[in-house]
């Protein structure tokens, strides 16, 4: 069920209205019961199977509540680690073993053959929602694990956390700290339903109107660059900037909108990213909580940055081609993944090669040339981040470098317009949400009413006929 | 104390007035302003229920005279009754070809035909790739169906298979027939405000080969003309339009024209499942009915056939469909037959306006072809 479609309009409609027409826990049994239905609508068998798994985590967390040196510990990370490999991983690995031996048994076929005789099915099917699933559960275990949780949620409690539908698909990644003292006091806000309204109708102008709209022109270069030339190349990387941005912030606009309309604020994900004005600073404004996800849990653990200077940048780059991977199991998300530790690393040699202390201010022309810089290096990642392999990725950056001969695509105007409207999305982030506190409620329904409106008339117009959510796949 | 309004309802005020301040632009005084005078094709697909209605008075005025039914694309929107009757006298031949008209409307149209219990003299049916592409679908998903029979045929779990002939399907995806309530449901979705298109509909329109040279009327009246044209063709001609267009195009634009809607519609993207159990359904409704059925592939430009022949495509297509009826054939009381101008040594006036439409100079060659003998 998309966000994006009527069945899924419907469904929140109906939703909706039982929610804030059940009291007490009733209210929890129902939510968890929609999201569960939420799920299972894209596949009965997986939705038990994830059922399973929560089950399997709560009862774990709860042994692990007791004793934190139990040894469900490591049997619950091997658990949820396991499961992600399995699902998610295991096709990559063995295709670099077959790479590597080049025996017979590690071939496609093999696995076919052998999933098909055993199991019935012709492949390994990927999992909903697998990556955030997994993350969300491991982070609650750990944090029980080092005593950073002890709410001791009902099984109730704990499987909305996990199964919570607006959230559920692709993030944002919750952490326990910003979910559970919701439920204790749930009442309906007037701010917060307004709010969640604007948003999710922000969040359907950037994924309907905007990235659905470059989709179509620019991912026939990422699959096919040597057709094309330089120019085309190259505003692809540019278009796939807005388009990545704003089909994600979308998307986590929607989840926010909804959550909100339900009672239940989700942490936000993008705070103007590209008007970082340096890599680091990207981090703090780009998929927030996964970046804070792989901070907790993977680079302090490592040692983050109170080790030598030497095995810090080592820490930065391992933990980043980690985050890379989780996005998905090609070589091109490693390397992304590298590319954006390495800078980080390079950044950070800059400032202690400079050692000057944090100036509170920045010159404007310094934050406008930083701007620059980030930018351009994201976007010169994002061959790797979208082609379908390292060798179309590096066919496009080295087509665009030498501004290669080639087709042109037709509709540039439609790339600029995007990148342009992508700034302009991203300066708004940097600015209070709407309705504003201090507008009285009939403007604030005249504005809102107003803004779905002009939303609507553009989706009707520009509406291209929708594809899937980017981090859908992840 | 002062009442309060319940909090929870202001979003589903916003949406609910959202929801009819739409609906102001369904009223046709709107949509002649905000849908393009140029885009016709959705009308002739309406007003086939206009030719449902010429059919029912018509059989009960001359209730001695068969019925005939053309279910196809525009290729097939030019047989008139007039033409046929003399292959099936006694017949009056109904059109309710409609452009690109996918099985799935030929179905819907046949379907509702054979509930009239009408005695039919014989059915024709227009297919080929191009109607069973997944495009072929989106003139017909703007209300060209009722709901009840979009929700009888949903689709609810499609199998998803690489080869759309072994798809096991009930009727229509989940996101075709979300697309077909989202039209219904709202005016903005199927009348998109497209500013161009409203100063376009309110411009007097240009005629002939000199910019500048005004016909009198704006676009909104030229269509409003054109509608009225399409009833009246209703009912003279019982759907057909004549085909005005007797010349024959250059090679080159052939080429060109055949590249451009092999690229369209086909390149890269498998058949519709849809309109392949459609097609199915068809033949079912058909099978031991003792009706002649005349399932044919429509006559094409040598360099559109020569695309489609591309990976095998049109073979493939040709020799499912022959599977399909051959399998309905066996039933007794089964009168099916499959033909194709294109492989008939008797077809030989090939002058194509485009890669798809032959020219109306062609067509009394065509027409003894598609009707044999042997089906009459």
């Amino acid at each position: 069920m998309k966000f994006t479609s009527l069945s899924f309009l419907l469904f929140f409609i109906v939703v909706y209205a039982l929610h804030w027409s059940i009291r007490g826990k009733f209210r929890l049994v129902f939510l968890f019961l929609a999201s569960f239905v939420f799920y299972a609508a894209w596949s009965i068998p997986f939705a038990f199977h994830f059922l399973t798994l929560v089950l399997i985590n709560h009862l774990l967390n709860k042994q692990i509540l007791k004793n934190k040196n139990s040894y469900w510990y490591p049997i619950s990370l091997f658990i949820n680690f396991g499961n992600l490999f399995l699902f998610k991983y295991f096709y990559f690995l063995w295709s670099l073993l077959f790479q590597i031996t080049g025996s017979i048994w590690f071939s496609n076929e093999s696995v076919q053959v052998f999933v098909n005789s055993q199991f019935g099915f012709d492949s390994i099917t990927l999992p909903l929602a697998i990556s955030f699933y997994t993350f969300q559960m491991v982070a609650y275990t750990i944090d029980v694990k080092r005593g950073n949780a002890n709410e001791d949620p009902s099984f109730l409690q704990f499987g909305l956390f996990i199964f919570f539908f607006p959230q559920l698909v692709a993030g944002p990644i919750v952490r326990h700290g910003e979910f559970f003292y919701q439920l204790e006091v749930w009442n309906a806000k007037k701010e917060q339903l307004l709010e969640g309204y604007y948003l999710v109708f922000l969040g359907l102008l950037k994924k309907v109107v905007i990235a659905d709209n470059l989709s179509p022109i620019i991912e026939p270069i990422f699959q096919n660059p040597d057709s094309y030339d330089g120019v085309s190349n190259t505003l692809a990387m540019f278009g796939y900037a807005a388009r990545v941005f704003c089909d994600f912030s979308g998307y986590t606009d929607l989840a926010r909108g909804l959550g909100k309309l339900l009672g239940i604020n989700l942490p936000e994900n993008f705070h103007a990213p590209y008007l970082s004005a340096s890599v680091r600073e990207l981090w703090t404004r780009w998929h927030m909580t996964l970046a804070t996800w792989i901070k907790d849990y993977i680079y302090f653990p490592l040692g983050g940055s109170r080790v030598s200077e030497w095995r810090g940048y080592f820490n930065l780059i391992l933990t980043f081609t980690l985050a890379g991977f989780w996005h998905g199991a090609n070589f091109t998300f490693i390397i992304w993944g590298f590319l954006h530790g390495l800078m980080l690393s390079i950044e950070r040699k800059i400032e202690i090669i400079r050692n000057q202390p944090k100036k509170e201010t920045v010159v404007l022309w310094k934050k406008w040339i930083g701007i620059i810089y980030t930018f351009l290096f994201f976007v010169i990642t994002i061959p790797f981040f979208n082609a379908p392999t390292v060798k179309n990725a590096v066919s496009m950056l080295w087509r665009s470098f030498v501004n290669a001969p080639g087709e042109r695509i037709g509709q540039l105007e439609k790339i600029l317009y995007s990148i342009l409207l992508t700034f302009l999305l991203n300066y708004l982030q940097t600015k209070h949400s709407f309705p504003r506190e201090s507008w009285t409620t009939k403007f604030s329904l005249l504005f809102l009413f107003l803004f779905s409106f002009v939303v609507t008339v553009l989706l009707g117009y520009l509406a291209p006929g929708g594809t899937e959510f980017i981090y859908f796949q992840f | 104390m002062k009442n309060k309004f319940p909090i929870v309802l202001y979003p589903i005020l916003l949406a609910f007035s959202l929801f009819l301040f739409d609906k102001l632009f369904f009223l046709p005084v709107i949509v002649e302003n905000t849908y393009s005078w140029k885009k016709i094709e959705r009308k002739f697909y309406e007003l086939k229920e206009d030719l449902f209605e010429v059919m029912l008075e018509e059989s009960k005025k001359n209730p001695g005279k068969q019925i005939g039914l053309i279910l196809g694309s525009s290729r097939s929107g030019e047989f008139d009754s007039e033409m046929v009757e003399e292959f099936f006298p006694n017949t009056n031949s109904f059109n309710f070809a409609a452009p690109f008209g996918p099985p799935s409307f030929q179905a819907y149209w046949l379907e509702r035909v054979l509930a009239t219990n009408l005695a039919i003299r014989y059915v024709l049916i227009e297919v080929d790739p191009l109607l069973f592409s997944k495009s072929a679908i989106d003139y017909s998903l703007n209300g060209s169906y009722d709901n009840l029979y979009v929700l009888e045929h949903l689709d609810f779990f499609r199998s998803k298979t690489s080869d759309p002939w072994s798809t096991h399907t009930t009727g229509f995806s989940l996101d075709e027939a979300e697309v077909y309530f989202l039209k219904k449901l709202f005016a903005l979705y199927k009348y998109p405000l497209d500013p161009t298109a409203i100063k376009a509909n309110n411009k007097e329109i240009e005629i002939g080969f000199f910019p500048g040279m005004s016909s009198g009327i704006t676009g909104k009246e030229h269509k409003r003309g054109y509608i009225d044209k399409i009833k009246m063709v209703n009912r003279v001609k019982f759907g057909a339009l004549p085909n005005e267009i007797k010349f024959a195009n250059m090679d080159l634009f052939l080429e060109r024209d055949a590249e451009a809607m092999y690229n369209q519609y086909l390149r890269g993207s498998s058949l519709a499942p849809t309109q392949i159990f459609f097609f199915k359904k068809m033949l079912h409704l058909l099978e031991g009915k003792g009706i002649p059925v005349i399932v044919y592939f429509p006559a094409v430009s040598e360099p559109l056939r020569r695309r489609m022949k591309t990976d095998g495509l049109l073979d493939r297509f040709n020799a499912e469909v022959r599977k399909e009826v051959e399998v309905v054939s066996h039933s007794p009381n089964s009168k099916f037959i499959v033909i194709d101008p294109n492989e008939d040594i008797n077809w030989k006036c090939k002058d194509f306006v485009d890669s798809l439409h032959l020219s109306g100079a062609c067509f009394p060659n065509l027409l003894p072809i598609l009707f044999p003998k042997s089906i009459r």
